[in-house]
């Protein structure tokens, strides 16, 4: 596997990682929608922070889907 | 009272609503109150006895993360195979639930999805799925989200307690879709390589 390759496997995981911990944070939050009466008022905040998560960790994965894509477009 | 030209439309437009409903594990009760609706007008639409306003059709839209357009049923028609899908099928995310052929009145891009997986040869079910797929779940994830935050707003969040779980649940589901189908394109690409070595 050429370096490229190394370098595109280990940020996809990267990204795989930072999806994890938005799933994870999502799992709290949801468990807080579903159970925690009390914690309802800061559910806004806590969602809105996981869908920078996400966002991010999309924006990272668009990228580097992109340069793959222009990478094999090349000759 | 619905016109007969107009029945089979909204039939198919309550079926449609049903299996985006339960593809995203909501319940009647839920939806109605993400949309602002009774239960029983719930009910009446995915029966097709009652018409969705198009106010209500955007609201669907939104809380199923998906354009108005795909929910009216006005996308680009898919040549759809006739045959039942497997129940395990059924239940996949924005797959319809029950007979394709009942889907001939709205088709829904995810259709084609469902119609890859479902071919029995095997080979095309190992087919990766392209990543641009996973930021579309990765977007939806994202939309659905947003309308959670909404909800949770102070002035709603007593209107909508269920709805709110409800909808993160979905969110939640789709991010762990992206994670499992990144991670097998990760594995892949290692299993690749040591054939390679």
């Amino acid at each position: 596997m050429s370096d490229q390759e190394v370098s595109v496997r280990e940020r996809l995981n990267g990204q795989v990682r930072r999806l994890q911990r938005a799933a994870a944070v999502l799992a709290c939050v949801q468990y807080v929608a579903e159970y925690e009466e009390d914690f309802k008022f800061s559910l806004a905040d806590a969602v809105s922070v996981v869908v920078e998560m996400i966002e991010d960790a999309a924006d990272a994965v668009s990228f580097i889907a992109s340069e793959v894509a222009d990478t094999e477009v090349r000759p | 009272m619905i016109k007969q030209e107009s029945r089979a439309y909204f039939k198919a437009l309550g079926a449609h609503v049903t299996a985006l409903r339960k593809s995203r594990g909501m319940t009647q009760a839920e939806l109605a109150r993400a949309i602002g609706v009774s239960q029983q007008a719930v009910f009446a639409y995915e029966l097709g006895e009652r018409r969705i306003s198009v106010l209500v059709l955007a609201k669907l839209a939104r809380v199923f993360a998906i354009s108005v357009e795909s929910m009216a049923g006005l996308s680009k028609p898919l040549h759809v195979r006739k045959g039942r899908l497997s129940p395990p099928l059924c239940q996949t995310r924005g797959a319809v639930a029950g007979p394709v052929e009942d889907s001939t009145a709205l088709r829904h891009p995810d259709h084609r999805r469902t119609r890859r997986r479902q071919l029995p040869s095997g080979r095309r079910a190992m087919t990766p799925r392209p990543v641009t797929d996973d930021l579309v779940s990765l977007q939806q994830a994202v939309d659905l989200l947003k309308v959670a935050e909404d909800l949770a707003q102070p002035d709603n969040i007593e209107r909508y307690p269920g709805a709110i779980a409800s909808v993160i649940r979905s969110a939640r589901t789709l991010v762990e879709e992206v994670i499992e189908a990144l991670t097998r394109t990760s594995l892949r690409k290692e299993v690749a390589t040591d054939r390679t070595n």
